[in-house]
């Protein structure tokens, strides 16, 4: 058990590490930087080999006068023609695409421009240089896309075939959150957001916040991420390569935050709410480096990799726009002063450091053993902020420590072992251990008065002992056999068990049992087929709320009586993480080959899950059914078509406590704490349905069409059933009047991309784009949102509807 | 426990030394010809799963020859990584034999160039097993992500390399994928991603930000989704590292792993969210408080559009909950305890 206070016997474990570290110096590989098949691109930008070279009427074979497949029956698509190289030995080859984009339309609203720079002007679409020296293969490459525009992309790479590559990418997104916030604040992009005068800290009406919103004009709020990585590759020896990797991702802007000072819901007295907006600067270094080794019968790969945030922004200050109660008359001098400020910790600076292997082995009789191990450290430290900014409590100007000292490492292990006994026999065993340790211990004490507790909402002091951490352990073996019945047939049957140590929670212990028998066959005519049901039933330990109430509870000197429920009140309830349940999984894909040139596709899947339980998630149900046909007459003429259904369905039940019954600890179901006319339940219905078209033609020889559609629409529905004469409802709500059902959360989508290029000479293509968006949303939560509601300050946002037209023109040089 | 934790992690240490010592070892040892080794250049005797040796000797014939029939294929293929690496540089006998590397010698495919079986081919008209197929490639690509390639979830369902790779031709801009992009290949048997990436909040997939293997390793990873990382929070927090921590304050939810509350890949609901609040925060907490607050029903008349006033609840507006608990991915402030610092 992970004790409250406990001396931490480090300097053993250190040297270790250190040791560990020093053994792996030459080692170290990037997960995500193998040989890169990720292309960087824009939404302008198109992918580069689609975007720069045409079908080729020619196809891929001679000889072949049926389409090529893949094994699993899925047609190979026309290829594209290479473009030439200039030169002999030395070679050389490039491109410009470059033009203009123009749009009309509501072009400003935020979801159009989330991800994506569609803005009026000059477009370099593309650029490409790339050169090869053919006697030994040393080669570099320069392009990228957008240039100038918030989303533009660049890479670079040098190298030499088979032995080395560096490679530099730099990329940028704009995330576009909110371009209608009306924000009353001064001082946005820093730590303190200050109340324009006259306002008063803390003694404002609403009457006065709503009039110094007048006039004051709608704002932009988004965030700028640039990343840049470098990657290199060297090939040490056949069997070794050496990769290494170091990137940098810098962010800036601003984003929605909150503050509060006191609860102001409907109906309270005291407190309020204020939609700040939190600065953005922060950078993060990413580093790793790696070893892989590979050999007929063996395997390996060492790596470590570290990562190191760094937040320029420490906190955030916002003053008060409101009083704290205006005893129900706006102009009355009885008004309640509410606190002057509040401060808020930003994201604190934390560090990663992880290093980890695998080894795989070939065995005899086709066996293979492999082994994954990682090992991870993460801490942050940063200097803690005081308990409050406001000088109200003078008792808790010390804290039990100066900083954040938390740490949090996890292990993982995890094998498996294959071997055959028959040749068309496989059989597997796994075994997988994960440990989570988190050893922060924060204590929520004076050390000066020996008093326990922290200030709510820089205003008032709150009994807390300390902080739960969180460590969990899980354990897993699993066993499977399958079985190649027939060619490129194969079905099989795995079983797992699962199980899962918590602290801090409210089951000590879960366990999971899962079931999967699967099949995929090509044995069926012109059908590739892949299905598989899981079955998963989750039990475990007992359930109890309170496994964390000694962070709340007193239980010895100094430590403060308890007040107020337990951590989890309801008895019955079931957090859905940890709750007992039964839950179905079925998968299904089929691919037709009902043409020599003609595909339909079928994927469908179903979730089925009963929680065992009265209270909490019930149950849910996730169907999603897709259909896909892909038609390729010739390099002419190529189509496709989708069509989507998903449909997703939660169902929640719960009891809203009485209130008012002091300190009774009765907190079962249908007790005066919880009565059974206090209960209330949730259903959610989502519906979403997309179809899509899609063309390409070759009408004339030099003449391409592209054209693709979408539409997409989606509904959610929240009902909700309670007794109209018990107490589910807050007493802010009137029951004879409350209606069970929200307004629907529902979206509508257009998407409509079409393109004509015209090619004049093997080296010049113009090319002119059209783009339609189109787009509805309905969200009840943004529903009549104004500013100023009962002493809570909005930002106003609200998604509306858009529709936009993007025309543009670009002309393409090859050399 | 603590003891176990300490026997589990020397386990792992011990374990890196071991991997460590082999790997050194292997170099050491190794004969660095090349992964596919014959006795003399021009025969060919193969042990791996495309074994042919009940067939008569195979005898290579060199890339000229495969031109000579397959100029156009060859063509395509001249754009390629394999064909720059193989013309241009080749180090390893394997990577000598052009065509020949992943085709196997082809003395008997011209003798009958119409029979599948004188030749290793890799499409549904080859007579191959997947297994053998793939064996043809994992004989220069086992190593990295592909060590984990066995028991997979692709390797399981018969997955061939070439269902999502084509080396003939070179339609992606890397990798030598079937389809122009990672996303496009990916949605062939994962179509239904492909709608979730249109959805109001959305990884920005096809803004071109992001891709399938930006998240995913389609090789074999040690989680079962085959992330490229050992937990959905690891994954999301080496982008989102401001909600690494750790924090002196933990959200439990964050713990146990991101997709507690977010989808991965798009929602209908902001901010990728399973489902709307306050039902989202409802569905784990159940206690009590001021008024209730966490636990009480809400209803239309609490909208920011109810025609009374004292009614418009903040708990509905906006973020919701995470109004005032905004530090929910957790705190890193002393009175951070109900993540509103």
């Amino acid at each position: 058990m992970i004790g409250f206070v406990r001396q931490r016997s480090r300097p053993g474990l250190s040297v270790g590490i250190v040791i560990l570290l020093l053994t792996l110096l030459f080692v170290s590989s990037p997960k995500r930087t193998e040989a890169g098949s990720a292309e960087q691109g824009s939404v302008l930008s198109g992918s580069l080999i689609e975007s720069t070279r045409p079908i080729d009427s020619r196809g891929l074979s001679t000889w072949r006068t049926s389409r090529l497949r893949s094994p699993s029956g899925i047609l190979y698509p026309y290829p594209h023609k290479p473009m030439p190289w200039s030169g002999e030995s030395y070679q050389l080859r490039s491109l410009v695409d470059f033009g203009f984009v123009l749009n009309s339309g509501e072009a400003s609203e935020a979801a159009f421009r989330k991800y994506a720079d569609l803005s009026d002007g000059f477009l370099l679409r593309r650029f490409l240089v790339e050169g090869q020296r053919t006697e030994d293969g040393r080669y570099f490459e320069v392009g990228g896309g957008s240039v100038g525009r918030s989303d533009q992309f660049f890479y670079g790479e040098i190298g030499r075939r088979g032995l080395f590559s560096l490679r530099g990418r730099f990329d940028a997104v704009e995330h576009v959150g909110i371009d209608d916030a009306r924000i009353l604040f001064e001082g946005v992009g820093s730590q303190e957001l200050t109340l324009p005068s006259p306002l008063v800290p803390g003694r404002n009406l609403q009457s006065d916040v709503s009039a110094a919103l007048v006039g004051v004009g709608q704002t932009q709020l988004s965030q700028k991420r640039e990343q840049s990585e470098l990657q290199m590759r060297v090939t040490l020896h056949p069997r070794l390569t050496l990769i290494g990797d170091y990137g940098f991702r810098k962010r800036q802007g601003e984003r929605p935050f909150g503050g509060t000072l006191g609860m102001r819901f409907a109906r309270t007295t005291g407190g309020s709410f204020a939609e700040t907006i939190a600065p953005e600067e922060s950078d993060t270094h990413e580093f790793s480096a790696g070893l892989e080794y590979a050999s007929p019968k063996m395997q390996a790969n060492l790596r470590y990799r570290g990562s190191i945030y760094d937040n320029q922004n420490s906190s955030l200050t916002w003053e008060n726009p409101f009083s704290a109660s205006e005893r129900g008359n706006p102009a009355s001098p009885t008004a309640v002063a509410g606190p002057p400020r509040g401060r808020s910790a930003l994201a604190p600076d934390n560090q990663l450091h992880q290093v980890s292997s695998d080894v795989g082995i070939h065995l005899p009789l086709r066996g293979r053993f492999t082994t994954h191990a990682s090992w991870t450290r993460m801490t942050q430290n940063q200097r803690l902020l005081p308990a409050t900014i406001n000088p109200l409590l003078t008792n808790f100007d010390t804290l039990s420590r100066s900083r954040g000292d938390a740490r949090v490492d996890q292990l993982l292990v995890q094998s498996k072992l294959r071997f055959r006994p028959a040749s068309a026999v496989n059989v597997d065993f796994g075994f997988r251990y994960s440990m989570r340790d988190n050893d922060t211990n924060y204590l929520s004490l004076n050390p000066a008065s020996g008093q326990f507790g922290y200030v709510t909402e820089d205003e008032s002091l709150t009994t807390r002992y300390g902080a739960a951490a969180f460590s969990a352990q899980r354990l897993r073996v699993s066993g499977a056999v399958d079985w190649r019945f027939a060619k490129r047939s194969r079905v099989g049957i795995r079983y797992r068990h699962n199980s899962t140590r918590r602290e801090n929670r409210a089951r000590e212990e879960v366990r999971d049992d899962n079931f999967r028998l699967h099949v995929s066959t090509a044995a069926i005519p012109h059908t590739q087929l892949r299905a598989s049901y899981t079955f998963q039933k989750r039990s475990g330990s007992n359930y109890s709320a309170a496994r964390d109430s000694r962070y709340y509870e007193a239980t010895g000197p100094g430590r403060p009586a308890r007040t107020g429920g337990p951590s989890r009140s309801l008895r019955s309830f079931r957090q859905f993480d940890l709750s007992s349940h039964d839950n179905h999984n079925v998968d299904l894909r089929a691919n037709w080959l009902i043409g020599p040139s003609v595909d339909l596709a079928l994927a469908a899947h179903l979730e089925l899950r009963d929680y065992h339980t009265s209270y909490g998630i019930t149950g849910t149900r996730i169907a999603e059914v897709n259909l896909d046909t892909s038609i390729q007459l010739s390099p002419q003429l190529t189509a496709h078509g989708f069509a989507s259904y998903e449909w997703r369905d939660r169902r929640m039940a719960t009891i809203n406590g009485a209130i008012g019954l002091g300190q009774s600890t009765d907190f079962t179901a249908g007790s005066r704490r919880y009565p059974l006319s206090n209960r209330w339940t949730w259903d959610s219905n989502f519906r979403g349905m997309t179809l899509g078209v899609g063309l390409t033609a070759t009408p004339l020889p030099r003449v391409a069409l592209r054209a693709d559609y979408r539409f997409q629409r989606s509904n959610e529905d929240i009902d909700t059933a309670f007794d109209r004469s018990g107490g589910a409802l807050p007493p802010s709500t009137d029951p004879a009047t409350a209606r069970s059902r929200f307004p629907s959360l529902s979206q509508t989508d257009h998407l409509l991309d079409a393109s004509a290029s015209y090619a004049w000479t093997d080296t010049i293509t113009t090319r002119a784009f059209y783009r339609y968006q189109y787009s509805t949303i309905r969200d009840f939560h943004q529903r009549g949102l104004q500013p100023v509601v009962n002493q809570n300050l909005f930002l106003g946002h609200v998604d509306d509807d858009y529709s936009v037209h993007v025309v543009g023109a670009t002309w393409q040089f090859r050399y | 426990m603590k003891i176990f934790k300490k026997v589990a992690f020397v386990g792992a240490y011990v374990s890196f030394l071991v991997a460590a010592s082999l790997v050194l070892a292997c170099v050491a040892l190794d004969d660095p010809s090349g992964p596919t080794q014959s006795d003399t250049e021009d025969s060919y005797v193969s042990e791996s799963p495309t074994d042919f040796s009940a067939e008569p000797q195979r005898t290579y014939l060199g890339q000229a020859v495969c031109e000579g029939c397959h100029a156009l294929a060859a063509e395509h293929w001249g754009d390629t990584v394999h064909a720059k690496v193989f013309l241009q540089n080749p180090r390893t006998l394997a990577e000598k034999r052009g065509c020949e590397a992943c085709h196997g010698p082809g003395s008997e495919h011209i003798v009958e160039p119409t029979n599948p079986a004188r030749i290793i081919s890799f499409t549904r008209d080859s007579p191959l097993a997947v297994e053998q197929m793939n064996g043809a490639c994992l004989e220069c690509h086992s190593g990295g992500a592909r060590i984990a390639w066995a028991g997979s979830a692709h390797e399981v369902d018969e997955l061939s390399c070439s269902d999502c790779h084509n080396p003939m031709n070179r339609i992606s801009e890397k990798g030598l994928l079937r389809e122009a992009t990672v996303r496009d290949t990916c949605f062939s048997c994962h179509p239904q991603q492909r709608v979730q990436f249109r959805k109001r909040s959305h990884m920005p997939l096809f803004e071109g930000k992001i891709d399938c293997d930006d998240c995913h390793q389609p090789h074999g990873s040690a989680t079962d989704p085959l992330l490229r990382a050992d937990s959905s929070f690891e994954l999301c927090t080496s982008c989102h590292s401001d909600k690494r921590g750790p924090f002196i304050w933990e959200h439990a939810p964050v713990t146990e792993g991101c997709v507690s509350c977010h989808l991965p890949h798009g929602s209908n609901r902001d901010s990728l969210l399973v489902t709307s609040p306050p039902f989202l925060c409802q569905q784990c907490h159940a206690q009590l408080g001021v008024q209730n607050h966490p636990i009480a029903l809400q209803t239309p008349g609490n909208l920011a559009s109810s025609s009374v006033p004292g009614r418009r609840d903040v708990r509905l507006i906006g973020r919701g909950c995470v109004n005032c608990h905004v530090q929910i991915h957790g705190s890193n402030h002393p009175s951070g305890a109900r993540f509103h610092r």
